[in-house]
């Protein structure tokens, strides 16, 4: 799956330099450093996936986009607008997901809900009435017009925010953990129209705890830790510099003693009955023929030899755990 | 202007239709109000005496009434609807809009205003109509004095709105402010020497009140209530406090933005 626009050149939709921001501190609370001198790009046409552990920053980020929070340093532009310069125009470019239920008033239907808040961003009104029935269908929300939120599924939900930033038609989407807590149907469906949204030439920069649905709808990846950006780089560069460093080995040991793992170079994953399971991390094949010939030397009969296959949650953890002193994600920065 | 009025009228449906959603609820809160009301300007004259500055008693409740519920849906409403928006969650996405803070601030607080207003007018009807009380209508002067006494007001409300924001909890203290207001309306009827008089003279609110009772009791008419003398500490009263609150909630909203407390509840 390649996605990857070349999108360089193009003016891009969110643009953010050395933005830093520091909670001030009080009588009894230190400052905190919530997001530290971030530089990121977002392209039209593209989704940004921003995956970081919690607290690592992802919605203070998000907030100063929205014009939510005020940045200790550095600048955000939206389109051409600088954010603190030009607030009103800068605005009228984003749509916006929140976090939870906080984007919708629940005793005002689906139809008022649209209407409300396609008001407060200077929509033009006529155009998402006359849109609207065709917005309901494709995000399923048809039949529901009349629906008050509170009475919606989580999901429906979800979907009538989506909806809502999908019919302003800013050019920016900004959807912080637009699929937490829902199940896998509504998930999926809900990352389609995220996928389509971009496709249709709109940028969509999403926060997500899960790196199932950032590895299928991203373009790229920025991952955040501690306030810092570790890492933006698109998502088949990342599962690329981890391909070939994984192996498991399934083994039986029915007589003799167990082969010892750590001699072998290799990490015991399960011990069970005489069955064992070894992972051998390493970009060095001759290393995996090694561990395979030492093994044979020995009593155990080898089951099974597979490559595992380098996931974005994988990724993702080697680079938060990462102490600085790895070659390859050095590359990253 | 256009677009202001596009998120005011925006603000009044939303919250019209949220009113009219639970029909019961709001009908029987109104009806609540008039008998309470009801009670006491039926049950008052029998044991309280005619108001010394005011002449009828119950003419002094319902002047009490007009601008005590006017109070009520500007500050408090102010107040309350930032709460409400904060606890449910969708403030921070009213406020993530191309619209300045202040701007959507003011337009919440005048369509809280403007949803009740109908209703309010009614209760003001209906009580002068079933319970007898006797004013003078002149609408070129209310007219006057309620946008003056509403702009003092919307400057309470940009201050209390500016509070909400961020300190969240401060429900206790609009009670006590309701109290000081409660007594600043004794203030204006009653006689508190040269001093009480030239400070309640530039307070919007006690000055409205006692044009009100010009106006509604002894029938005075526009001129009365345009002099400089009557007008001037009115409209300069308003127009300062308002501007106050601007100030204030400005500053208040930055501080709510440096500390990421827009929101938070």
């Amino acid at each position: 799956m390649s996605r990857q626009r070349t999108a360089s050149d193009e003016l891009p939709a969110l643009r953010l330099e050395t933005l830093s921001k520091t909670y001030p501190g009080g009588l009894r609370r230190k400052a905190v450093e919530a997001v530290r001198g971030v530089e990121m790009r977002v392209h039209p046409g593209e989704v940004v996936a921003l995956l970081g552990p919690n607290g690592a920053g992802k919605t203070t980020l998000i907030k100063m986009v929205c014009g939510l929070l005020l940045p200790t340093a550095g600048r955000i532009h939206i389109g051409p607008y600088d954010l603190e310069r030009k607030r009103s125009r800068a605005l009228a470019r984003l749509a916006v997901v929140l976090e939870g239920d906080r984007n919708l008033r629940f005793r005002l239907n689906v139809r008022e809900n649209i209407l409300f808040f396609a008001s407060l961003v200077d929509a033009d009104l006529a155009r998402v009435r006359s849109e609207f029935p065709a917005v309901l269908e494709r995000f399923g929300l048809d039949g529901e017009e009349k629906t008050q939120a509170r009475n919606l599924s989580k999901g429906q939900r979800q979907k009538l925010s989506l909806a809502i930033a999908y019919l302003t038609r800013a050019g920016l989407m900004l959807l912080d953990e637009p699929t937490l807590g829902l199940d896998v149907e509504a998930s999926r469906e809900l990352q389609r129209i995220i996928r389509d949204t971009a496709d249709s030439g709109r940028a969509v920069l999403v926060t997500t705890h899960e790196m199932h649905v950032a590895q299928r709808i991203a373009d790229r990846v920025a991952i955040i830790n501690q306030g810092r950006l570790v890492t933006l780089k698109p998502v088949d560069e990342l599962l690329e510099l981890f391909r070939f460093r994984s192996y498991t080995v399934r083994l039986r040991v029915e007589d003799g003693p167990p082969p010892d793992p750590e001699a072998l170079g290799a990490r015991l994953v399960e011990s069970r009955d005489g069955y064992l399971e070894l992972e051998l991390e390493t970009d060095d094949r001759g290393r995996l023929f090694a561990l395979l010939d030492a093994l044979r030397s020995s009593e155990a009969e080898i089951l099974e030899i597979a490559r595992r296959q380098p996931d974005l949650e994988r990724v993702f953890l080697e680079i938060i755990a990462d102490d600085g002193r790895d070659e390859k994600l050095k590359a990253l920065r | 202007m256009k677009r202001f009025a596009k998120i005011l009228w925006a603000h009044t449906k939303a919250n019209l239709t949220e009113l009219l959603r639970y029909p019961l609820e709001f009908g029987t809160m109104y009806l609540i109000i008039i008998l309470f009301l009801g009670g006491i300007f039926l049950g008052i004259n029998a044991f309280v005496p005619a108001g010394r500055f005011l002449g009828d008693t119950r003419t002094a409740i319902f002047i009490g009434y007009m601008l005590w519920t006017f109070y009520m849906l500007t500050v408090q409403g102010a107040t309350f609807a930032i709460i409400r928006g904060a606890r449910e969650g969708f403030l921070e996405r009213e406020l993530a809009s191309p619209y300045s803070h202040t701007t959507v601030i003011i337009t919440k607080i005048l369509a809280s205003t403007l949803s009740r207003l109908i209703h309010y007018l009614l209760i003001a009807v209906v009580c002068i109509l079933l319970f007898g009380i006797d004013v003078h209508l002149d609408a070129a002067s209310l007219l006057l004095i309620f946008p003056l006494v509403y702009l003092f007001l919307l400057g309470l409300g940009l201050i209390f709105a500016g509070l909400s924001l961020a300190l969240k909890r401060v429900r206790s203290l609009v009670g006590i402010i309701q109290m000081a207001i409660m007594l600043i309306s004794f203030g204006a009827l009653g006689s508190y020497g040269a001093f009480g008089e030239a400070v309640f003279r530039w307070i919007p609110y006690t000055q409205g009140i006692r044009l009100l009772r010009d106006v509604l009791v002894d029938g005075a008419g526009f001129t009365h209530v345009a002099r400089p003398g009557n007008l001037l500490p009115l409209a300069v009263g308003a127009v300062v406090f308002f501007a106050l609150g601007l100030v204030v909630f400005r500053a208040l909203d930055r501080l709510a933005m440096r500390r990421g407390l827009i929101g938070q509840f």
